[in-house]
């Protein structure tokens, strides 16, 4: 369920009151940027995701059932819109058109200000795009946001016992990498 | 057999079944070399996961940066199709007009072709100073139709036009101006018509 604050959040931006949505972006858009940024794995792309995640609530926030929790219905949003960026960009690769060249001019204006946090995150980054999609995915979901299999489940729509055996697989895979280092 | 990491793996997840999990939490307090490699595990584990310094400003400009973007989409959804209707509509038109330029053009070419594929060279020659070319694009589809002129013959034709017309219709016809004639006095055309008449022209 929503929480409450939030429910009055929602409720007060959809009576018009913008302050309201600037409120409910500043409690959610460093979870948005971190999983658009473990998922699509640079700063530029999850900087767009980030983006049009914010674009998507502002139009859509209408439509929200109060059925489920607010996080996990931007989950949801962020997750689509991460895949999306990468479906559009394996297209692109297919045919030349990889904007290789603009991301590394966006890497300039990393979010990191941090030597050492640039470099672990880069390590990380390496290693989850050695990983097929749906393990990276209920990898990210599980390691990093700390997610119960249950939440990833509705957000993802894969099984629990699928969730289960994709991270084992992720986790294991990330472990030999390491190891190989 | 399953390896260390595996083991370590399925216990963080709570994917081993009650007898397993008790059985590596006893090992677990027994073997140091167990207990080392589950902390070498847990480090790497924690390594991905730590936290970072981020640029606050970023995060800062988040909202205004969408909110950019939304009013630019808003002008754009307002002015597409103004923006591309204007160029289609030009292009429609000038596409309309060329066909219609071209069909017209196609028609005339079409029609003379076909009516000079009737005739031989000497019709198309009768034709062509019989019934008068009205214009110089006239004169060049006969002459492409032609395909042979002969200049002899050409003054042969002329000369018999001339001599089987009457010399009323002559003067008064397209080939002299009448405008032309009344520039002359009657004296004058007597004796044109005199020398006319004298070298068998008339």
């Amino acid at each position: 369920m929503v929480d409450k604050n939030e429910n009055e959040l929602i409720k007060e931006f959809l009576r018009g009151n913008e302050i309201a949505f600037n409120e409910l972006v500043r409690t959610h858009q460093k979870t948005i940027y971190w999983h658009a940024r473990r998922m699509v794995g640079n700063h530029f792309d999850a900087d767009e995701v980030t983006q049009q995640v914010i674009i998507v609530l502002f139009k859509k926030l209408k439509n929200f059932k109060f059925e489920s929790s607010l996080s996990t219905w931007i989950y949801k949003i962020t997750q689509s819109r991460s895949l999306n960026l990468l479906r559009q960009k394996k297209v692109k690769r297919f045919f030349n058109m990889d904007d290789s060249i603009l991301q590394k001019l966006g890497a300039k204006e990393d979010i990191l200000t941090n030597f050492e946090d640039k470099e672990r995150i880069g390590k990380v980054q390496k290693l989850l795009e050695q990983l097929p999609i749906k393990q990276k995915e209920v990898f990210v979901f599980r390691q990093f946001e700390q997610l119960s299999y249950k939440e990833i489940s509705e957000i993802t729509g894969t099984s629990i016992g699928g969730l289960k055996a994709n991270y084992f697989h992720a986790a294991k895979r990330i472990m030999e990498m390491m190891n190989d280092e | 057999m399953m390896n260390n990491n595996d083991l370590f793996i399925k216990y963080e997840q709570g994917l081993l079944n009650e007898i397993d999990k008790a059985k590596f939490e006893r090992e677990l307090e027994t073997s140091v070399e167990l207990k080392n490699d589950f902390s070498l595990y847990k480090a790497k584990i924690n390594f991905l996961s730590k936290g970072v310094e981020v640029n606050e400003q970023y995060l800062t400009n988040l909202i205004p940066n969408a909110r950019n973007r939304i009013k630019k989409e808003k002008t754009f959804t307002l002015f597409p199709k103004i923006v591309y209707g204007i160029p289609v509509l030009i292009l429609l038109i000038i596409l309309t007009f060329s066909l219609i330029e071209k069909n017209n053009n196609k028609f005339e070419y079409n029609f003379d072709e076909w009516f000079t594929s009737f005739l031989n060279d000497e019709e198309i020659m009768e034709n062509l100073f019989i019934n008068v070319l009205s214009t110089e694009d006239d004169f060049l589809l006969v002459e492409n139709n032609f395909t042979e002129i002969n200049e002899d013959e050409l003054d042969d034709l002329l000369f018999n036009e001339i001599k089987n017309s009457s010399s009323e219709n002559y003067l008064n016809n397209d080939i002299v101006d009448e405008e032309f004639i009344q520039q002359f006095s009657p004296e004058q055309l007597d004796e044109v018509y005199s020398v006319l008449i004298n070298k068998n022209i008339l």
